[in-house]
């Protein structure tokens, strides 16, 4: 054990029950009570640390020159006992009997117990049982001692391992970067107790950093500046790839192979300074914060790619006969804004947007003379048409990441009383999706002309909506969709005029 | 909302005592419980209410929730003035 756990290890051993134990046990041995002193070794020799009521000792009591030749004689005993590390049995001024226990600590003497006012001498065997107690009782403290210390230096970094731990599950459970970078701000804040925080990345060229978050606890200032490379603070810290930590501003790197970008926090909330322990904090955050951010980028760029290949079969499609097979951007819009206000989750939402770009792909197998029929279709002509849904899953099964919206596209002409194509599902029977799906869908085509009739006004599609609400619709969809009437939200959308700038 | 001094139970002044101490960490209900030797279903009901009191921050994810000390100082203020007059009471 350490020497400047001496102090901590005396007074634990003070407290230590089975100390009063060992205490106890000795007076109901002796048949009366003895006095116990323990002594802590200092530089310049012994200082009692704990001490027995002493008015029991008939020899000192209210006698000062007792009391001196006491004193100078424990004091003569602690220094024989210091050189000779063995317990003893020793007379005292007062013809008593006492003990000195000396409390030895590897080859170390920390301290002594001495034990006085005792009527008769102790034994041999007495002496060595007591002195095996004290070092059982010793070995206990010190096992105490290096448990409490083990606790005290192992806990804090336990609390901020699992913190690193959930930080880790904060900031990846997004793949979204404008959600992804203001949170891992907001993070370095609350870990490191800072003001503000901001992450800037490079741009396309890799000339400037530009501003992405800043957060900003005073001032709730967003904006900033682009910085270019090797200038600034950021722009040097970016340059050199090496974190610069200084009283009141710490900025790390952010790199994967190649530095992508810059973290910076500065002001600490308690005025304190930066340490060294901060930038150690915040450049773990920082590789964290990077495979999160690369990780959020490729997903970006693959989503890209999905919709861009969709977008590209719809264009395809569309040179055959525009809006036969695709909806326009306003359809996508609505569709999108209804899924949001009936609390689709991300995810569901991503599958219907996805359905949303290209439900009616299937219908490159119907004949165009069929879908530009103005007139009434015959049963042949129908049973063609109810067909498409499958047809576009036949299309679409292919592409793995379209999968999970087969089931919006298959049946988004399904009707919620049941009489809809192509499996005459009804109710929640039919994915919400493609409930979704079915009002927006009718809602264009009223809006827009067809072959076979002219376009209604904006009025008197909702109004049939309404009408259909319960039979063709979904009520709870159509009461979501008057909703978004009502706030102006499908006007606003529908003044985009984008239907054809696809 | 104000914190009210006489609706804080042990449990909350052990979940209060452990983020004043410890003002960096971020931690999931189990993870607190865990740190401040309580009982997760009580530790969770702990820090929804010291949440709703604005002294801890909430972290909301779809996998998991997380809460973190707060970083106003008016607020960890009147939180020590709270720890110090119960120091020396039954908690």
């Amino acid at each position: 054990m350490p020497e400047e756990y001496k102090e901590e290890f005396l007074k634990k051993l003070v407290k230590n029950p089975s100390l009063s134990g060992e205490k106890k046990s000795l007076d109901s041995v002796m048949g009366h009570p003895a006095i116990w002193r323990i002594f802590e070794s200092t530089e310049k020799g012994f200082a009692a640390i704990d001490v027995d009521n002493l008015s029991i000792c008939e020899y000192r009591k209210g006698n000062k020159k007792h009391e001196t030749l006491c004193r100078n004689n424990i004091r003569k005993l602690i220094l024989s006992a210091k050189k000779t590390k063995q317990p003893k049995v020793f007379r005292c001024p007062g013809n008593k009997y006492s003990v000195i226990l000396p409390l030895i600590q590897g080859d170390k003497l920390f301290g002594l117990i001495m034990i006085c006012n005792l009527d008769e001498s102790i034994s041999n065997k007495m002496l060595s049982l007591l002195a095996a107690f004290t070092e059982a009782i010793m070995a206990d403290v010190t096992k105490e001692l290096e448990l409490s210390k083990l606790y005290e230096t192992i806990r804090p970094r336990a609390i901020a391992l699992s913190t690193i731990h959930t930080i880790h599950r904060l900031i990846s459970s997004t793949l979204k970067l404008e959600e992804l970078l203001p949170r891992v701000a907001r993070l370095s804040l609350q870990v490191l107790r800072a003001s503000r925080a901001s992450i800037m990345l490079f741009d396309e060229k890799r000339k400037y950093l530009l501003p992405k978050t800043i957060i900003d606890l005073r001032s709730h200032k967003t904006t900033g500046r682009k910085i270019k490379m090797g200038e600034g603070l950021e722009g040097k810290v970016a340059k050199d790839g090496t974190a610069v930590l200084k009283t009141n501003v710490l900025s790390v790197p952010l790199m994967h192979e190649e530095i992508i970008g810059v973290i910076t926090i500065q002001d600490k909330v308690n005025k304190k300074p930066f340490n060294i322990f901060d930038k150690e904090i915040l450049s773990t955050l920082a590789e964290q914060a990077v495979i999160a951010i690369h990780n959020a980028k490729l997903y970006e760029e693959q989503e890209k790619i999905t919709i861009g290949s969709i977008k590209s079969l719809a264009a395809v499609l569309d040179t055959k006969s525009r809006y036969t097979y695709t909806h326009s951007n306003i359809f996508v819009k609505i569709v999108l804004a209804l899924g949001r206000s009936m609390n689709m989750s991300d995810d569901e939402l991503r599958n219907l947007h996805f359905a949303a770009l290209l439900p009616d792909a299937g219908k490159v197998w119907v004949p165009e003379e069929i879908l530009r029929k103005p007139s009434k279709l015959t049963k042949r002509e129908f049973k063609l048409i109810k067909e498409h849904p499958i047809k576009s899953v036949e299309i679409l099964k292919h592409i793995d990441v379209l999968k999970p919206t087969i089931p919006i596209i298959l049946h988004h002409h399904e009707r919620y009383d049941g009489t809809g194509y192509p499996y005459g599902l009804k109710k929640d029977e039919i994915p919400l999706g493609a409930r979704i799906m079915s009002v927006v869908d009718a809602l264009e085509a009223m809006m827009f002309k067809r072959p076979y009739r002219a376009a209604m006004t904006f009025k008197q599609a909702i109004s049939e909506i309404q009408k259909f609400s319960g039979t063709q619709f979904d009520p709870l969809v159509v009461k979501t969709f008057m909703e978004l009437v009502r706030s102006g939200k499908i006007r606003q959308i529908l003044k985009e005029k984008d239907h054809a700038n696809k | 909302m104000q914190i009210n001094k006489s609706k804080l139970t042990a449990a909350h002044l052990k979940i209060l005592r452990f983020f004043h101490e410890n003002p960096s960490c971020i931690d999931t209900p189990v993870g607190i419980a865990l740190w401040t030797n309580e009982n997760v279903k009580i530790a969770k009901k702990v820090l929804e209410d010291l949440a709703n009191f604005k002294i801890l921050v909430v972290h909301k994810v779809p996998s998991t929730t997380s809460y973190s000390y707060t970083q106003d100082l008016s607020i960890s203020k009147k939180v020590e003035a709270i720890l110090k007059s119960l120091k020396n009471s039954k908690f």
